[in-house]
């Protein structure tokens, strides 16, 4: 699948710890907010990751889905 | 022994699946190590037992009538629910609006928010569901605190001590709070620090200190 570097920085971030709060996800990954957003919504639809509470950055979560991880393996 | 006393078994283990079932609702994404979580142990064991103790009680007191086996998952199941349903009436009170409505409270009360302090526990043991755990966590604890990101890097820096007898966690800790300090300091020499921009680097500092195993209780005592 193609994904550019970003993005799977991102995912092995979430390989790695599964789910984090979408500020943690920015901190270690080292990415804006707009950025991990635009990021965030690619994978989410290619079913690899899911959001929870997208209305509230201080709260929004995201959590690698089955598909995320396969694609990491 | 009385083996009739075994019969105590179908009660535990249909109390147990009621247990978990309540476990499924909640993490239905990874129920099986949502149960075998330390808490999720502990509660199923509870659950189980209580009915068990309902059966091996009636059984002592000559109460239990036959077939013994039939009784033993009655009370695994509609026996305990029932008493567990129960409700008594304790005062009649007032909505917002002024609509009268009936305070009742029963063993159903209790056992939800027993149930609660078991499953809420279990949320932070699976990295699946550590996410919406911190949240939770880090949200409460900052509601009640109503600090800048400076003041709360003061104190961090000023509880750290409490940390002193773990090195690797105290170091960790450290390095987490210079590293986001160095970030506002630019953020403010650029003149660019805003109430949101504050708030979001209070959040991701205490996601990142969580992170390090401290605990909710660890964090409460480095922001107190």
């Amino acid at each position: 699948m193609e994904l550019d570097d970003v993005s799977r920085k991102v995912l092995k971030t979430l390989a790695q710890y599964r789910s984090m709060p979408f500020l943690e996800l920015t901190a270690v990954c080292d990415i804006g907010d707009d950025k991990l957003e635009r990021i965030v919504d690619v994978l989410e639809g290619k079913d690899m990751v899911k959001v929870s509470n997208r209305h509230n950055i201080l709260e929004e979560v995201i959590t690698l889905k089955k598909r995320g991880l396969e694609v990491m393996d | 022994m009385d083996w009739k006393y075994l019969l105590a078994i179908p009660s535990f283990l249909v109390g147990l699946l009621a247990g978990f079932q309540g476990i499924h609702q909640r993490y239905d994404e990874d129920p099986y190590n949502a149960a075998l979580t330390l808490p999720g142990i502990l509660y199923l064991l509870t659950r189980g037992i209580v009915p068990a103790a309902v059966y091996v009680t009636l059984y002592s007191s000559n109460l239990m009538p036959n077939p013994l086996w039939l009784w033993s998952l009655v009370c695994g199941t509609a026996g305990t629910e029932l008493i567990l349903r129960t409700k008594i009436f304790i005062k009649e009170d007032r909505s917002a609006e002024g609509a009268p409505h009936e305070l009742m409270y029963g063993p159903f009360d209790l056992l939800r928010w027993y149930q609660n302090l078991f499953l809420e526990s279990v949320m932070k043991h699976l990295p699946i569901y550590w996410g919406r755990w911190a949240v939770k966590v880090v949200g409460e604890i900052l509601k009640d605190k109503k600090m800048t990101f400076n003041e709360m890097c003061e104190k961090i820096k000023s509880n750290l001590h409490f940390f002193e007898r773990k090195p690797k966690l105290h170091q960790a800790i450290n390095q987490e709070a210079d590293k986001f300090l160095a970030q506002y300091d630019m953020v403010v020499k650029e003149n660019q620090m805003t109430q949101e921009r504050d708030e979001k680097l209070r959040h991701t500092l205490c996601y990142r200190i969580l992170r390090q195993g401290i605990g909710e209780s660890g964090l409460r005592l480095l922001l107190s």
